[in-house]
Parts: C-alpha cells; sequence; structure tokens
C-alpha cells in the first residue's frame, strides 16, 4: 500500500486532534494545606506558618498560595519564605483503558511570621487552580498574647553607655555631643549588646540620618562591658561621622535588628540639638561649609623659573571637618603671572573623625620677568571648639622670574583653557610664514638605497674580503704544480729580463744582455731538452724541424748576433730610438711568431 | 608580433614627431602642475594675510597633495597656521616635517621652524600639564643623532667606506710602489672603523624606523586604551604632538608606545607618520 497525500492529510489532522483533546479532559488535582508550628504565642515571638501545594496529574506546574495580608492582621514577615519542591511519577492502568502516567508535584512554603499586637488571628489560606478556588481543609488559627509594642520614645543623645540590662540582646546609640552646630561633625555609634552569642543578626533598618550629611567611619572592635552588674558584649554595629544640615532638634530614627528568622530588636530614636552658627564675627563671603578646624599652607615647586615657564602653585588645607565640602574662598589676583584652574584632590584621613587635607594644585605661568610675588591666600573656618569663626592665611611667596625673549607675551586671558590660549592668534610669537612668489620643492626621489639593499651592501663587503683572504690562502696551499710554479717562475723572470731591457733603452747599459737572455731561453725552450747545449747554428735549425717559420728563424738569429756583437761595443754607436725598435721587433718575436705559438699550444 | 615600439620611432618621421609631441605634451603637463601647486600656496599665503586661517589651511593641505616632492617652505607655513589656530598636534607634524632632511629646508627656513617647533612644544607641556595628560619627552641628543643617522646619506657614507677600504687592501700590492704600505694601511683602518661605527648606527636607526616607526599625535588629547575598540577603558590620555613609535596595528587602531614605555591602543586617525600627507578628499578629483 502506499501513502498517498490523503493518507497524510488524515494522519496529521488525526495527530492535531489528539494534541487539542488533551486540555479538554479533566483538570488535575490540586489541593492545599496550611499549619502553624504554634497555635500561641507572645507579641514579637515569631511562628512558623507552613503552606503546602500539592498537584496530581499530568501537569507539573504548581499554583501559587494565596495568603492572607498579614501586615493588616498585625504580623510581620520576617523575610521571604523558604521554599522546596518534591515531585514523584506513577502509572495506573485499569481494564478497558488507557494506560496513564499521573505525576504528583508538591512545592512547601515556610514563612516566618512575628506578631506586633495580641489577639486571635485567622489566615485563611487558599490556592486557584484554573478558575475554581481550592481552600485549605483546616484554615489555620494564631492566638497572640501579651501588650503590643509603644512606639519608642525619642532620647537625647549621649555619649554615655546603658545603665539598664534589658534582656538577652538590646542596641544602644551614642552621640558624642547632645549638641551641635550646623555643619559640625557628630560621632554616631551603633552597637548590639548581648549576653550570648548571637551569630545570626543583621541590621534590618539602618538609623536615619536624613538631616545629616554622613560618612563612614570605621567600625571599632567588640568588647566586654558590664551594665547593671550584668556582664554584655558589645559589637559595633555601625559608626559614622554625622553632619548637620540645619538647625532644630533632629531626630536620628532608630535601627532595627533581626536575630535569626523570628526576633526583632529595634533600638530608640536619638534627638540631637543643632545650633545655627552664629551671625557675630562671621567674615564676609563666609561658606557655611567651612565648619570645623583646619590650617593653610602653600608652596611652589620651584622659586626661580624663566619667564613663560609653568610652575605648580600648590594650596593645602589640612584638618578635622566636612573636608570635601569646604570652600576655599575667592583666590587672591596674581600680578604678572597667568594662573589656570586647579586641579582639586582630596586625601581623606581614616580614624575616630572626618578629615585629611584638600589640596588645589595650579598651574601658573610668568608673564613677566623680576621678582613677583604670590600673595597670601586667607581661607576663613568656625571652629566649634571655641565657637569662634577664624581665619588662616598662607605666607606669601617670592618668585625670581628670569627673562626670556623667545617666552609667551602677557595674555590678559587668565583661567582660561590652555589649549585656548594656545590658539591665540595675536600673541605675535610664532615665526612669520614665509611668502615667496614659487614654492621651493625637492622632488620627489625614492631612495635607492633601500634599508634591504644597504643591509645587503653591508654584508657583502666582509664576505668579499674572506672570500678573497680564503682564496689567496687556499691558492697558496693547493694552487700550482711544479710545472706551473716553473713556468710562473719563468714568466716572472721574463718578466723582470723585458723590464731591465726597458730600463736599458736610454742608456743601453745592460739592454742587449738582458735581450740575449729573452731570445735564447725561449729558443731554447722551444727546442726542447735536445736542443740544451747547442751551438746557436745547430739550435737555429733544430728550431727549423720544430716548425719555426724561416723568417723567424732569420729574425731570431739576426737579434742574437747582434747582441752578441753589441756586447762587444759594436753597438756603443747605437741611439736610443733603435734601441727601442731592437725591443719591440725582440718583443714581437717573443710574443707573436711561431717561436713562442707552438709552444703556447 | 611586431617590432617594439620604441624600435619604430627612429624609423617613420610621423611617428618620430608623434613621439616628440607626445614628450613635449607631459612636459608642459608637469609644469601646469607646478603652476597649480604655486597657485594653491599663494591662495594660502593670501589667506593668511586676510586672517582667514582656516582657509589657509585647505590651500595649504590642497598644495601639499598636488605637490610631487617635498617643500620644508610649504610645510612650514602649515605648520605656523596650524600653531596660530591651536591646533598643537598638526602644528608639530608639519614643523617637523618641514625640518626633514629630505626638505632640504635653507638655513633661514630651518630657523624658523626650529622656533615655532619650540613655542608649540613649550604650549604642549603647558595643556599637557594642565589636563593631567601624557606628553614624550623632549628632544635628546641621542634623539638627534639616531634622526641624523638614519638619512641615506650616511648609508651611502658606511657602504662607499667598507667596500672602498675592501678595493684599497685587494689592490695594496700594486699600490705599494706608489705609496707607503703603514700610509694604505692607516687609510684602511679608518675605512673600516667608519663602515663599522656609520654603518651599525645607521643600520640601527633604519632597523628601528622600519619595526616601530615614529608618528605624531595630531589629535588635541589621544585617548590610548587597552584594546583595540572604542569600548575599551581609556589607560591614559597623551597630549597632542608627542612623539609616539607604532608597535603594533589593528583594523583602524594601532598600538603605540611612548618614549617612558607606556604602551596602548589608539585610533589611527588620530596619529600621523612623518611620510603621511593628508589625503584627497573624495570627488575634489
Amino acid at each position: 500500500m502506499s501513502l498517498t497525500r490523503r493518507h497524510v492529510l488524515a494522519g496529521l489532522a488525526g495527530t492535531a486532534g489528539l494534541l487539542v483533546a488533551r486540555p479538554v479532559r479533566a483538570e488535575d488535582k490540586v489541593t492545599v494545606l496550611a499549619e502553624l508550628d504554634r497555635l500561641q504565642t507572645t507579641v514579637g515571638d515569631g511562628v512558623e506558618l507552613t503552606v503546602q501545594v500539592t498537584r496530581e496529574g499530568e501537569g507539573r506546574g504548581v499554583p501559587d498560595p494565596v495568603m492572607p495580608n498579614f501586615q493588616e492582621l498585625g504580623l510581620t514577615l520576617a523575610g521571604p519564605p523558604a521554599s522546596y519542591r518534591n515531585s514523584s511519577s506513577s502509572f495506573s492502568f485499569g481494564t478497558g483503558q488507557q494506560t496513564q502516567m499521573v505525576t504528583k508535584t508538591s512545592q512547601t512554603y515556610t514563612y516566618t511570621l512575628i506578631p506586633t499586637k495580641p489577639g486571635r488571628f485567622t489566615l485563611p489560606i487558599h490556592v486557584m487552580n484554573g478558575t475554581s478556588k481550592v481552600a485549605a481543609p483546616r484554615t489555620p488559627v494564631l492566638e497572640v498574647t501579651g501588650e503590643a509594642a509603644a512606639a519608642a520614645e525619642p532620647v537625647a543623645g549621649s555619649a554615655a553607655g546603658p545603665t539598664e540590662a534589658a534582656g538577652e540582646i538590646f542596641l544602644w546609640t551614642r552621640l558624642d555631643k547632645p549638641k551641635a552646630y550646623v555643619g559640625e561633625q557628630l560621632l554616631y555609634t551603633l552597637e548590639v549588646y548581648e549576653r550570648l552569642a548571637f551569630p545570626n543578626f543583621q541590621l534590618r533598618t539602618l538609623p536615619g540620618f536624613q538631616d545629616f550629611w554622613t560618612e563612614e567611619l570605621p567600625e571599632g572592635d567588640p568588647r566586654v562591658e558590664t551594665v547593671a552588674g550584668v556582664p554584655y558584649r558589645a559589637r559595633p554595629g555601625l559608626r559614622r561621622a554625622l553632619f548637620p544640615q540645619k538647625a532644630g532638634t533632629l531626630t536620628i530614627s532608630p535601627a532595627e535588628l533581626t536575630v535569626g528568622m523570628r526576633r526583632r530588636v529595634a533600638g530608640r530614636p536619638t534627638q540631637v540639638e543643632v545650633l545655627p552658627l552664629p551671625s557675630e564675627g562671621r567674615p564676609p563671603n563666609f561658606s557655611v561649609n567651612n565648619v570645623g578646624n583646619y590650617a593653610i599652607s602653600a608652596m611652589v615647586d620651584r622659586p626661580r623659573m624663566k619667564q613663560g615657564e609653568a610652575f605648580t602653585l600648590t594650596v593645602k588645607i589640612v584638618g578635622t571637618g566636612n573636608i570635601r565640602v569646604i570652600d576655599p574662598g575667592p583666590w587672591p589676583e596674581l600680578d604678572g603671572l597667568r594662573r589656570y584652574d586647579p586641579k582639586i584632590e582630596t586625601l581623606p584621613a581614616v580614624g575616630m573623625k572626618v578629615g585629611g587635607e584638600r589640596r588645589y594644585e595650579f598651574l601658573i605661568i610668568p608673564e613677566k620677568a623680576g621678582d613677583l610675588v604670590i600673595p597670601p591666600h586667607s581661607f576663613a573656618f568656625f571652629d566649634p571648639a571655641t565657637s569662634r569663626y577664624q581665619v588662616v592665611q598662607t605666607k606669601p611667596i617670592a618668585l625670581a622670574v628670569a627673562a626670556d625673549a623667545n617666552a609667551p607675551a602677557p595674555s590678559k586671558q587668565a583661567d582660561k583653557d590652555p589649549a585656548l590660549v594656545a590658539g591665540d592668534e595675536h600673541d605675535g610669537l610664532l615665526a612669520p610664514i614665509l611668502t615667496p612668489e614659487t614654492l621651493p620643492r625637492t622632488a620627489s626621489a625614492t631612495a635607492w638605497l633601500s634599508p634591504g639593499r644597504f643591509i645587503t651592501g653591508m654584508i657583502l663587503a666582509p664576505v668579499v674580503f674572506f672570500g678573497t683572504a680564503v682564496g689567496r690562502s687556499l691558492w697558496r696551499r693547493y694552487g700550482p704544480d711544479e710545472a706551473s710554479r716553473q713556468a710562473a717562475v719563468r714568466a716572472a723572470k721574463e718578466k723582470e729580463l723585458v723590464a731591465q731591457a726597458e730600463r736599458g733603452v736610454s742608456s743601453g747599459e745592460g739592454f742587449y744582455n738582458s735581450l740575449a737572455q729573452l731570445l735564447q731561453g725561449a729558443a731554447a725552450r722551444r727546442a726542447g731538452p735536445e736542443g740544451e747545449g747547442l751551438p746557436r747554428r745547430p739550435l737555429l735549425e733544430l728550431l727549423a724541424r720544430r716548425g719555426v717559420e724561416a723568417a723567424d728563424i732569420e729574425k731570431l738569429g739576426r737579434l742574437l748576433d747582434r747582441s752578441d756583437a753589441a756586447r762587444f761595443g759594436a753597438a756603443a754607436s747605437e741611439t736610443a730610438d733603435q734601441r727601442s725598435a731592437t725591443l719591440d721587433e725582440g718583443l714581437a718575436l717573443l710574443r707573436r711568431s711561431s717561436l713562442t705559438r707552438k709552444e703556447a699550444s | 608580433m611586431g617590432p617594439l615600439p620604441w624600435r619604430q620611432v627612429g624609423r617613420s618621421p610621423a611617428r618620430r614627431l608623434a613621439w616628440t609631441a607626445g614628450l613635449l605634451a607631459l612636459l608642459v603637463s608637469t609644469t601646469a602642475r607646478a603652476d597649480v601647486v604655486d597657485d594653491a600656496f599663494a591662495r594660502g599665503n593670501e589667506a593668511v594675510a586676510a586672517g582667514d586661517l582656516q582657509a589657509a589651511v585647505r590651500h595649504y593641505e590642497e598644495a601639499e597633495r598636488l605637490l610631487p616632492g617635498r617643500s620644508a617652505v610649504l610645510s612650514f607655513n602649515l605648520g605656523t597656521t596650524y600653531a596660530q589656530l591651536g591646533e598643537l598636534g598638526l602644528a608639530t607634524h608639519h614643523l617637523r616635517r618641514a625640518l626633514q632632511a629630505q626638505a632640504r629646508a635653507s638655513a633661514d627656513v630651518s630657523e624658523s621652524a626650529q622656533r615655532n617647533l619650540g613655542i608649540v612644544r613649550a604650549r604642549a607641556e603647558v595643556s599637557a600639564a594642565a589636563n593631567a595628560a601624557q606628553i614624550d619627552r623632549p628632544e635628546t641628543w641621542r634623539d638627534a643623532l639616531f634622526a641624523a643617522v638614519g638619512a641615506p646619506e650616511f648609508g651611502w657614507l658606511a657602504l662607499g667606506s667598507g667596500w672602498l677600504a675592501l678595493a684599497l687592501w685587494l689592490l695594496r700590492g700594486r699600490l705599494g710602489r706608489r705609496a707607503p704600505v703603514g700610509v694604505i694601511t692607516s687609510v684602511i683602518g679608518v675605512l673600516v672603523a667608519i663602515y663599522l661605527v656609520v654603518g651599525a648606527l645607521h643600520g640601527y636607526a633604519v632597523r628601528s624606523e622600519a619595526e616601530a616607526p615614529q608618528a605624531t599625535v595630531i589629535a588635541a588629547k589621544l585617548e590610548v586604551r587597552e584594546g583595540p575598540g572604542s569600548h575599551r577603558k581609556v589607560m591614559f590620555v597623551v597630549q597632542g604632538g608627542s612623539r609616539v613609535r607604532v608597535v603594533d596595528r589593528g583594523a583602524g587602531w594601532l598600538r603605540i608606545r611612548l618614549p617612558d614605555g607606556l604602551e596602548g591602543w589608539a585610533p589611527q586617525s588620530d596619529l600621523r607618520t612623518s611620510t603621511e600627507v593628508p589625503r584627497r578628499p573624495q570627488g575634489s578629483g
């Protein structure tokens, strides 16, 4: 049977029908259970509420439980609930029915509830299964006894410690002073007093510092302290430097601590009386940020420089107080010096109080030569310790500025961005542009000496040197054989005889002797061993037999005869020209005749 | 395949005439190009006189694009105009070009360029101090020495000395009759010393330039990043006009090194090597 398009379409439609039919089946079974670990408790003592939602069927998702509004009931949730999931599957078999896989999934939530008021509280809990509501079969009911926690009364800030023991654990707040001026530094410390070691406590709510500028300070170390005869361990919670931002009675809301999952411990609000800064003795243009105790100093990186040479002026304000926000006030006018905006850096000091160093670095350029002075800078602040305003000053700084013809001209645009100052086209310092009628130029020639060629040339020279030296050495050792050496010696001797003959051309001295030796030697070499010791005539006849042409033999005989005659004075009247012609004839016989040609071959 | 064209030149009078006309046309076109350069240069000078520095820069850069060779005067004017505009990076770049050996600056141009370069450098130092930017250290005698020995003339000097010493050594036997052996040996020694010292310095300078060519920061402030990409963290800022070495290249980014060893990546468009000239704008012909 072959599959047709009709069969395929029918199969697809059937599959789709099955898929669509599945949700139409009966919904899965969903149940919810809720129970408390205790049915009775007291105010502030937490209970655990466990809620378990179970779904049984083919689906795997578990709906979330719907909880009552705990806050309205006077119950506070201590953190998010703990939750875990459990799932199992089984198969159901039935006669005439389809085999079915059933999955049971449970999701369990555990809430920690802390009652804040007494009463009897019913906790209705349910889940939604589709559109139907499924309630817990048994609604938990909690009975809370005791009294509701009264709102804590604020206390005046004090540096004193607790005088009464307050249970196993309590919070204690210290302020180093109950009164302060606006902007004055206060030291706030929150400590946890505990009789037992509570490892799992954490600050749930931080104190409220909304009217203060705060800076964190390092926390102290735990210590043991006796409160009304009861030993406690005092653990540091947090430490802050507070700077009141307005006058009046300011309240710091209390911190709250969570101990474990069930218990909460709250502190008490703290009040501080903040006084406005006095108007009496207030310097003009005083900044309210300058409250504390400060000193000021100024220094330059060098007191001697050239005109136009930049140097650095550093002004430091050091002390305790809110150093980050202090206002140094207007900087004094500088005569003959161009000053740019400072680079500001704060170096906070870490300790029991906030303080440190505020540094202002100015880039300054002397615009004129001579003895210049950086005038003192005044800094006014309010000292809360003495309740008085104070003014501190830097010392004047003397500068010796040497003249420089190339220095930039004085600019009226102080405190301007240097890049813009550099762009000032009216400074008249730059050499003017050149305006020839035609532009002088050089040809664009690609350099022949490329790096590669240079390196090759540099390497090749020593290579040739060493190659030649090695070649010469090898030649001397392995070069010519005995015959070659003899030939070379003979050639050298001939060369010497020719040179002697040339020298003798003008004077005649030794001329014919050298010429005769040259010719005789050539004839003897041409005749071979048989010619050794032969008189001239037999030698010439032997040469003829050796193939020397008759004309050459005749010329040789004639030159030898003339040499013999000259040696006995017959040529005394010869001129240099005649001897030169004789030499040319002899050399021609030696180099370009049958006398030596065959020998060479 | 017929004979080669240049073989045909001398055979036909008509062709000879055509070739001559072509050569003349080439010569005429070169002259015209030179005129165009002079015109652009003159327009730049006029713009400076009129106080329009931006227009002057445009005309000078046009002249530089058209100029087939180098001109110290043009580079000087361009650098000075950029200095007047406050663009310290480009001013430094062009003034340094004016002082390069290839530009063959006259004594007057060289003196003026040195003066203006010194002023631009002083301004750059002030700007770097005010903006907490890195700047290269001032040029030392060592930098000047290596810049000088990197010129081709020193390469030729080293090569010539070496090969001349070799030739004298090979011919010393024949020359011995005409000059004392001691004199020849001394001359060879001097030539070998020049060959070794100048050759080593020139080779080092050429190799340094080839491996890590020098470039000038033309941006006012160059942000140097830890990797090639605008999203990478800025490590430090370099003042415009600083000399840097290009040690590596990426797509549109260069890894640069300051003389004190600081390294990082910067956009290629913010740097210019000494041989680079402004690119011809699209569509300008």
